[in-house]
């Protein structure tokens, strides 16, 4: 067990050789992400692969990085680094960039890339403010194992979520687009020439048809979902062998509960195609404020047992 | 008296329709979110000055009149769950058995969203050809001739349409045995000394023995000062079931679970301070069971005098000095003496165990030494194996339904003046824009299967269809 007692004050804390080690890297991947959110954005302009490349190789040299530091935590702390908020919003934009860049390879939703990396660097940006450097563990998250798992699966959820947001915002871009130019067809000339897109937005024919990005939504929403109900299965677990009851009304228990009704609702309407469009988009834009309130609301101003800072 | 029967058979199917709806689950999912969300704001099952406490007057009636503090307890929540399981019911048999697991029939291939056509040059191969295809691809085919035409039926991971039906059947799993548990089973907590038994209420014949209780601490240092974190809380204990005797330890996130399935879990502890009286060098005895916990009073008899203890300081229970205040080396407590409702100093007197102080009025007290207590929730839940299982059900359901698209192909082969043309036209799960890319690659590849003639070897498709 490392020895805690040898700071005096939080900015000695924070001045400790190993927390600024694990800071440094911490930074650098903060710079690379908004290097990668800078590429990404040229790629709506320049629209040609290696701009996309570019992005992709920064965005995974971040990642990288955020590992690096993460790890460095973890051995110097002798425990997992996502103990507490500063930790688990670094996981939090980890899993976020690492599931855009598979959805990246696997769906080519590059020009997702700045709402992605932007959200993403905002979160590591806010999260630098709750680093407390090296502190011991509360014994409810000692002696047991559901914390390698429950943590880093929930917030694998919120990543999803994340991306499903970012493409539902575009969704509803391309769809406004799309009408547009739906509108002006066939019509008079000024009401075609009214139909013509601004150029600052011609970046939009990179982003395929709406019905195929909601699509992509629907898909990653399916992703975050399942990952949610596993990692709420798994924090019942824990919270059986550490409270003495899988279910405990917990504000963060609940907060999660509402996250994983909304997102059933969003997958319940998608089921009948009369019903998908701009309405379900919307649904997962709200979604996404919903991770937002059970994240950081629950955390930061409602206490329970689930209040780690 | 038909009419009325008839009107009465509308209104059932009406009711019927309406449980069945997709949009009825996703109201009450809105409406369950919205109640669930009032209960993480809003502390449940507090006292109603807690609310007066917390929020401005007119926030606090607000919530007690709308009984916005039971929230999670109440009949309409409740409710909301049970709604939920009828329209499951109910839409279950009306509309998910029926439009997941579509038939073979004939159908009208160019009204499907996803249909084409491939023409052949294989002649008398092509429904061979066709087949050998498919079936490469992973669709299972059955064939059927109808009215001359002959058919051919492909299912690509149909055992995925069960899905659906799998996670609906986990959720209502879920629900029963949190029904279960809330009608049959029991919890409490224990608090119990070194040395002491305690048993439990609801259960006779189940009690607990503590043997020894230990915290272990931690410095950690802070802007304001140190304070000291428990590292571990450990509870060696016997517990007796029906006469018979186990020895385990307790430890946070290792539960003890007895035979008949109770658990003990260590939740909180504490110590108990012990004080001698004597008045005039005689011994006082003390009424009650000789500890004292944060907060107790001992009137001491004859005077207007009492000692409110406040707490232990010291190595046995460091989390209690306050932050900024150094450890001392030795346990001591804090206690007030109060004269005529007056404390009699300006700071709580501090009492080294084993120091004797004079507290007036010929009363002495002298410091013994602490009693540590620990404090075990116990718990039976005969729902807990059902949850449980219902998790793992509806985690499968959810992957069958959410992860595969189920597509079931429609494929005819009649023939035109150039020679047999086979029609393709597909259905999923998920819609049509799902499927589209990969349909079109599947017309692709038959295509090029069919071009070439009933001598020559067919072409192998199988790398461009997914290209
Ligand atoms: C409360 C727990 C529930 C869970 C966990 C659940 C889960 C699911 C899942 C995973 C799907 C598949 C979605 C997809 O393919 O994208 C689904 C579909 C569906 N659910 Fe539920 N559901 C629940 C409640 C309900 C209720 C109360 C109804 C009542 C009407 C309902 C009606 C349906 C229907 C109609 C479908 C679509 C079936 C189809 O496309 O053939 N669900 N459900």
């Amino acid at each position: 067990m490392p020895d805690y007692s040898q700071y005096n004050t939080n900015a000695q804390a924070l001045a400790d050789a190993h927390v600024a080690a694990y800071m440094a890297w911490y930074h650098v991947a903060i710079v690379l992400y908004v290097l990668a959110a800078a590429v990404f954005l040229a790629y709506w302009f320049f629209r040609n692969r290696p701009t996309a490349a570019g992005g992709a190789i920064l965005a995974t040299a971040g990642l990288g990085c955020q590992m690096a530091s993460l790890g460095i935590r973890w051995v110097y702390s002798g425990h997992v680094p996502w103990n507490d908020l500063y930790g688990s919003l670094s996981v939090v934009a980890l899993l976020s960039v690492a599931l855009f860049l598979i959805f990246g390879l696997r769906y080519k939703i590059w020009f997702a890339g700045p709402i992605v990396l932007s959200v993403t660097d905002a979160l590591l940006a806010y999260g630098q403010g709750w680093n407390k450097g090296l502190e011991p563990l509360v014994p409810s998250l000692q002696n047991n194992y559901w914390i390698y798992y429950h943590v880093p699966v929930v917030l694998a959820a919120y990543a999803a979520f994340l991306i499903g947001f970012s493409t539902s915002i575009l969704y509803l871009l391309k769809k406004h687009d799309e009408d547009r130019a739906l509108a002006g067809a066939g019509k008079s000339v000024g009401a075609a020439v009214a139909a013509v897109r601004p150029a600052w937005l011609d970046w939009l024919d990179i982003v395929p048809a709406s019905g195929a990005l909601e699509v992509i939504t629907y898909r990653v929403i399916a992703i975050g979902e399942i990952l949610l109900t596993v990692g709420v299965i798994l924090g019942s677990l824990w919270a059986h062998d550490a409270w003495g009851s899988y279910w405990q009304n917990d504000p963060k228990e609940l907060a999660a509960l509402t996250c994983w009704i909304w997102y059933a609702a969003y997958l319940h309407l998608h089921t009948r195609p009369s019903f998908r469009g701009p309405r379900l988009a919307w649904m997962s834009i709200a979604g996404f404020g919903v991770v937002l309130f059970c994240y950081f609301g629950v955390n930061i101003w409602i206490s329970g047992l689930h209040s780690y800072k | 008296m038909k009419s009325a029967a008839a009107a009465k058979r509308t209104f059932v199917d009406e009711l019927l329709d309406v449980l069945s709806n997709v949009l009825f689950p996703v109201v009450v999912f809105l409406i369950w979110a919205v109640m669930t969300t009032i209960g993480t704001i809003v502390d449940q099952n507090q006292d109603p000055q807690h609310y007066y406490d917390m929020y401005p007057t007119a926030v606090a009636n607000l919530i007690l009149r709308l009984h916005l503090d039971t929230v999670l307890h109440s009949i309409p929540y409740f409710s909301l769950i049970v709604l939920l399981l009828v329209s499951m019911t109910v839409c279950t048999f009306r509309r998910v058995i029926p439009k997941r697991f579509p038939k073979d029939r004939a159908v009208m291939i160019e009204a499907f969203g996803l249909h084409g056509s491939a023409t052949s040059r294989a002649g008398d191969a092509t429904g061979e050809r066709t087949e050998q295809f498919l079936r490469k691809r992973r669709f299972a085919l059955r064939t059927l001739d109808v009215d001359g035409t002959r058919w051919l039926f492909g299912d690509k991971d149909k055992w995925a349409r069960y899905g659906v039906l799998v996670a609906h059947l986990g959720f209502a799993i879920i629900a029963f045995g949190v029904f279960l548990g809330w009608l049959a089973g029991f919890k409490g907590e224990l608090q119990i000394f070194d040395g002491a038994t305690a048993a439990v209420a609801q259960q006779p014949g189940l009690a607990i023995h503590l043997d020894k209780f230990t915290a272990t601490f931690q410095p950690v240092e802070t802007p304001n000062g140190t304070f000291y974190q428990a590292s571990k809380f450990e509870s060696d204990v016997g517990v007796v079931e029906d006469g018979t005797a186990t020895k385990t330890d307790i430890i946070v996130n290792h539960p003890f679970q007895t035979k008949s399935g109770v658990y003990f879990y260590q939740a909180s502890y504490g110590f108990g301070g012990r004080i001698d009286l004597t008045r005039n060098g005689k011994p006082v005895s003390l009424s009650g069971a000789g500890r004292l916990m944060p907060g107790d009073q001992v009137f001491l008899p004859g005077t207007s005098r009492e000692i409110d203890y406040v707490t232990l300081l010291g190595p046995s229970d460091p989390s209690q000095v306050p932050m900024g205040v150094p450890l001392p080396k030795t346990d001591e407590y804090a206690m007030w003496v109060i004269h005529d409702n007056v404390p009699t100093t300006s700071r709580p007197l501090l009492v080294p165990i084993g120091k004797t102080i004079d507290v007036g009025d010929g009363y002495a007290l002298t410091a013994r030494a602490p009693i540590a207590w620990t404090g075990l929730t116990y718990r039976r839940d005969p729902g807990e194996g059902f949850v449980g299982l219902g998790a793992a059900v509806l985690v499968t359901g959810f992957v069958m339904a959410l992860f595969f698209v189920p597509v079931k192909l429609y494929v005819r082969t009649r023939r035109d003046a150039r020679g047999p043309v086979v029609d393709v036209a597909a259905t999923t799960t998920k819609g049509n824009t799902i499927y589209e890319g990969e349909f079109k690659q599947l017309l692709d590849g038959l295509g090029r299967t069919l071009e070439t003639g009933d001598n020559e070897p067919a072409q192998d498709a199988v790398e461009t269809a997914y290209a």
